[in-house]
């Protein structure tokens, strides 16, 4: 229910600032549209509103698993997302990545560039070719503002009129809280897909092995699906799928990157 | 992943008397064999496409060691990059991964059932799980958020960190072509890497150099599809 008026919301967005009056969204920082009694407030992207809704984000992961207490492995993964980071057009983020402490597999993209990753998922990668693919994934969703764009019209739904910004302490749990329903529901698969074609070619751009994702996937698809893959199942397409789309994706230029790098062995090096 | 089941049996045999330990040890090692044979005789199969091209190198550039006419049964014994070293029949050679069959399992997902060094990587004593009830019933840590802030790196610190790690970029235009909402479908694969594609193929992605001003406001529409 509540997604068909954000999906006919979107639709009217695309036609008012799109084709009647296209300079609407640039002369207005906002604009209020009745929904079936419901006011829904139109905002244009901007930088201020993701990294806000970043931060709801971490906030919210952050309360239900904390930061692995480990500086140097956590600087060691800021080196490699950094670096990976470095490799697209949004390197002017103030990239931040951690390791959390979790016995669940996974990792996650918060708008605006922060990017979280479970200790039990780095317990099942063994190059920092691995590492970067895994990242790589990341920071693509960050790249292409998959979430931003999901939580955005979210927040417009649940907040409706009152602010473009949200402010005070009560308003910001509200916030956070809605992030982590985006995040329990999952992208669309389309957004999954598109993020392994990128982040295996940032990782490939950074000099990394562009076949390193597609053995993580294949070594995660074998494990039994239990407890601590069960978010990351509910919330992407199946391996086997994503395996399938990375191999019909690659090209000759791909296909020639395919190949260990010197740094792999790193990754048990330093971390071990 | 055999051997740790059978190492954990052999443990508690271990407790047991001298003879009964020697017995176990017995059993142990002989399953193992069996279990081997048995992996390479059934779940390493795979089907090859009609048509594909058995190589002497895992590489596009590798001598033709022979054409499958159909489609036909392989065993895969390695894999290197996207590339499956494969027997068929009395034939050893290397296969693009494109050219087996697609399996509902994952085509080269056989190759992993060796064991793996892993767990313990990262010690996390007792660590917390993560479903999607544990983080919608969070309560939001914004202290947190700060110490995740402070762990960030310069850009410099991370060209150093490569240079370190002896790795060179690589010139890679993004790819594009449909990504399907379904099952995954076929892609573009016309982008070899050359400038000139580099810049088109970056544009026909969204991975302009453009900044955010006047982001494709018409992808928003597809952003809701899958979003049930």
């Amino acid at each position: 229910m509540r997604l068909s008026n954000l999906a006919l919301a979107s639709f009217l967005l695309c036609g008012v600032a799109g084709t009647s009056v296209p300079s609407l969204a640039q002369s207005l920082p906002s604009q209020t549209l009745e929904l079936g009694g419901k006011k829904l407030v139109i905002t244009r992207e901007s930088l201020a509103e993701e990294l806000d809704l970043g931060k709801a984000t971490v906030a919210q992961i952050l309360g239900a698993n904390r930061l692995l207490k480990d500086k140097k492995t956590q600087h060691y993964v800021n080196l490699v997302g950094r670096y990976i980071a470095n490799q697209t057009k949004r390197k002017d983020l103030k990239w931040s990545f951690g390791v959390i402490e979790s016995s669940a597999v996974n990792a996650f993209a918060a708008p605006g560039g922060y990017i979280l990753i479970t200790s039990a998922l780095l317990n099942e990668l063994q190059t920092e070719d691995e590492l970067a693919a895994v990242l790589a994934h990341e920071v693509a969703h960050v790249i292409r503002k998959h979430h931003y764009r999901v939580m955005r019209k979210q927040k417009m739904l649940e907040f409706g009129a009152q602010a473009v910004r949200v402010e005070g302490a009560d308003e910001l749990n509200k916030l956070s809280n809605m992030t982590a329903q985006v995040l329990a529901r999952g992208l669309d698969k389309k957004s999954e897909f598109e993020a392994d074609r990128d982040g295996m070619v940032y990782a490939a751009r950074a000099g990394y092995d562009a076949s390193a994702l597609y053995a993580v996937l294949n070594r995660l698809g074998s494990r039994h699906a239990d407890k601590s893959n069960e978010l990351l199942n509910a919330t992407h397409p199946s391996f086997s799928d994503r395996e399938q789309f990375l191999i019909e994706s690659t090209n000759d230029a791909l296909e020639a990157a395919a190949k260990p790098s010197a740094a792999g062995p790193r990754y048990l090096s330093t971390l071990k | 992943m055999d051997n740790e089941q059978y190492d954990n049996q052999f443990s508690l045999g271990k407790r047991k008397r001298k003879t009964q330990m020697k017995i176990w040890k017995h059993v142990c090692l002989l399953a193992v064999a069996f279990s081997t044979v048995a992996l390479s005789m059934t779940t390493y199969a795979q089907n090859a496409k009609a048509g594909a091209k058995l190589r002497s190198e895992p590489s596009a550039s590798g001598n033709i060691v022979r054409v499958l006419s159909q489609e036909t049964p392989v065993d895969l014994i390695g894999r290197k990059g996207f590339w499956i070293n494969v027997k068929v029949a009395e034939s050893k050679g290397w296969l693009s991964i494109k050219e087996l069959s697609a399996s509902k399992k994952g085509s080269t997902r056989a190759l992993n059932t060796g064991r793996q060094t892993k767990g313990n990587i990262v010690a996390t004593s007792a660590a917390r799980g993560l479903t999607a009830e544990d983080l919608v019933s969070a309560r939001p840590d914004f202290d947190a958020f700060g110490q995740l802030i402070g762990l960030g790196v310069s850009v410099g610190d991370a060209e150093k960190f490569s240079r370190d790690g002896q790795l060179t970029t690589r010139e890679l235009a993004m790819l594009s072509g449909p990504t399907g909402s379904k099952a995954p479908m076929k892609a573009s694969k016309g982008v070899s890497g050359t400038e000139k594609k580099v810049k088109k193929a970056k544009n026909a992605d969204g991975d302009d150099e453009d900044e955010d001003e006047d982001e494709d406001e018409d992808e928003d529409e597809d952003e809701e599809d899958g979003d049930d």
